[in-house]
């Protein structure tokens, strides 16, 4: 981590990496993977090598809490102004369950140069929802977008992985195996061990 | 005449009759003949009912909900039952025993193999015949030996799946026979995928007491997967017993 106490002044933001898998911008074109780049930043800014589109005051994510052990979490990352015409994007791609990271750059104020980008949060996109704010007097409308994200803690707390002895079990693993098949069967059954 | 007199008189007329060779005292001899016969058949087979072995009705502690472990270095490992056959004649019993899950690669690259070192049933420890696979004798928790089980029970453990056979590590040899020849039943569809699993075949014998195909079945396995970055790093990656976190995102090195 840089060492900040060099710097008379900083300043900080926020960049979303969001990667979905299945992104498409109307509902008969087909899907293709897409990483969707955006900052609460002025200007449009490289991090990483990729650069981010700047949002500004249209984009706004909740804090997180910062914990020495790792801990369950979740933010909400909110863009607003989005154009009517472009809610088709966000209702015919798969958003959900897409990873996304957000980065906090640091920066120099004196000479405007990146610092450090640490990592602010990690996770996927658990839920989205719609909102339209409607201006009557002016008879348009915009709309915010709400992406709720669990950090990848939170989706490893609700994981259950491994393999039951059932025949089920086994072929969601291996589908043509059918070694398990007969356990309810040997379950319930009494054998004459030895009877003449 | 006293009345002992009559009773003689009663009597030397009775055996006058039946050994008389007139038809009433010959059907009177034969039927008292088939009497005792059958009073000695029915005395003879209430013999044969008290000791006649009428086999032990047993159930299989199968589990549909049981959690297959994951292993990492060595421990006893609990088995559980997942299927079972009796022979036409009732008399051998075939049982599958799974164990745990076959694990992943070492970070560098090296497949994980896990070997058995000894077999448990209800606490006797089995010994082996020089074939590696049929027991000779059974160990008590002092060391002490009894070859009553001696060709009664056959052991034959696989450590990646049903074609995989292998053998345990006291013995020079031991099973190289796929589980689908071994299990009555099985075929090249029961393979068993990535699993540690043991085939073993009881034949009843009550004089020696082995009438059940046991309680408690344990195995102390070892898993080469020991140091705790490669554990970690199997478990945080394996998408069937683990976490599934992508490759990209695990830094091994």
């Amino acid at each position: 981590m840089a060492n900040l106490s060099t710097y008379d002044s900083i300043k900080t933001n926020l960049f979303v990496r969001l990667q979905v898998s299945e992104y498409r911008t109307s509902s008969t074109a087909t899907y293709s993977s897409t990483v969707l780049r955006f900052t609460d930043a002025e200007t449009t800014t490289l991090i990483n090598s990729e650069t981010y589109t700047p949002l500004g005051q249209f984009l706004n994510i909740t804090p997180t809490t910062s914990e020495i052990r790792p801990s369950s979490d979740t933010v909400t990352v909110c863009i607003s102004g989005i154009p009517t015409d472009a809610v088709e994007e966000i209702l015919y791609s798969k958003i959900k369950g897409s990873d996304i990271k957000i980065y906090r750059g640091i920066y120099n104020i004196s000479t405007g140069t990146e610092i450090e980008a640490q990592t602010y949060f990690n996770g996927r996109v658990y839920n989205f929802s719609v909102q339209e704010q409607f201006n009557a007097e002016e008879r348009v409308s915009t709309l915010h977008l709400l992406l709720e994200c669990s950090n990848n803690f939170s989706i490893l707390e609700q994981k259950i992985s491994g393999r039951k002895t059932n025949g089920s079990s086994q072929k969601s693993f291996f589908a043509n195996d059918v070694s398990m098949d007969r356990v309810p069967t040997i379950k319930d059954t009494k054998f004459d061990f030895g009877a003449p | 005449m006293s009345f002992l007199d009559s009773i003689k008189s009663v009597g030397k007329q009775a055996l006058g009759f039946l050994g008389g060779d007139g038809i009433g005292s010959t059907l009177a001899r034969t039927a008292l003949l088939g009497y005792a016969l059958n009073r000695v058949n029915k005395s003879m087979n209430k013999a044969n009912e008290g000791l006649q072995d009428k086999g032990s009705n047993i159930t299989i502690a199968a589990d549909t909900e049981y959690k297959v472990p994951v292993l990492y270095g060595s421990a006893f490992v609990p088995g559980k039952i997942i299927d079972a056959q009796l022979s036409s004649d009732n008399k051998t019993m075939s049982i599958a025993v799974v164990l745990c899950e076959r694990t992943g690669s070492l970070i560098d690259g090296t497949q994980s193999v896990i070997s058995f070192n000894e077999i448990y049933i209800d606490g006797f420890r089995l010994g082996f015949r020089s074939d590696g696979y049929t027991v000779e004798n059974i160990y008590d928790t002092e060391g002490n030996s009894s070859n009553v089980w001696d060709g009664l029970v056959k052991v034959y453990p696989y450590n990646n799946g049903s074609s995989n056979p292998t053998q345990f590590t006291s013995e020079a040899t031991g099973n190289s026979t796929a589980a689908s020849s071994i299990f009555p039943g099985w075929t090249a569809n029961h393979t068993m995928d990535d699993l540690v699993f043991v085939v073993i075949q009881l034949t009843y014998n009550k004089k020696q007491k082995l009438t059940t195909v046991g309680q408690n079945i344990m195995v102390k396995l070892t898993n080469t997967m020991t140091k705790p970055g490669d554990c970690l790093n199997d478990y945080m990656q394996n998408t069937r017993y683990g976490a599934g976190i992508p490759a990209t995102e695990v830094d091994v090195s």
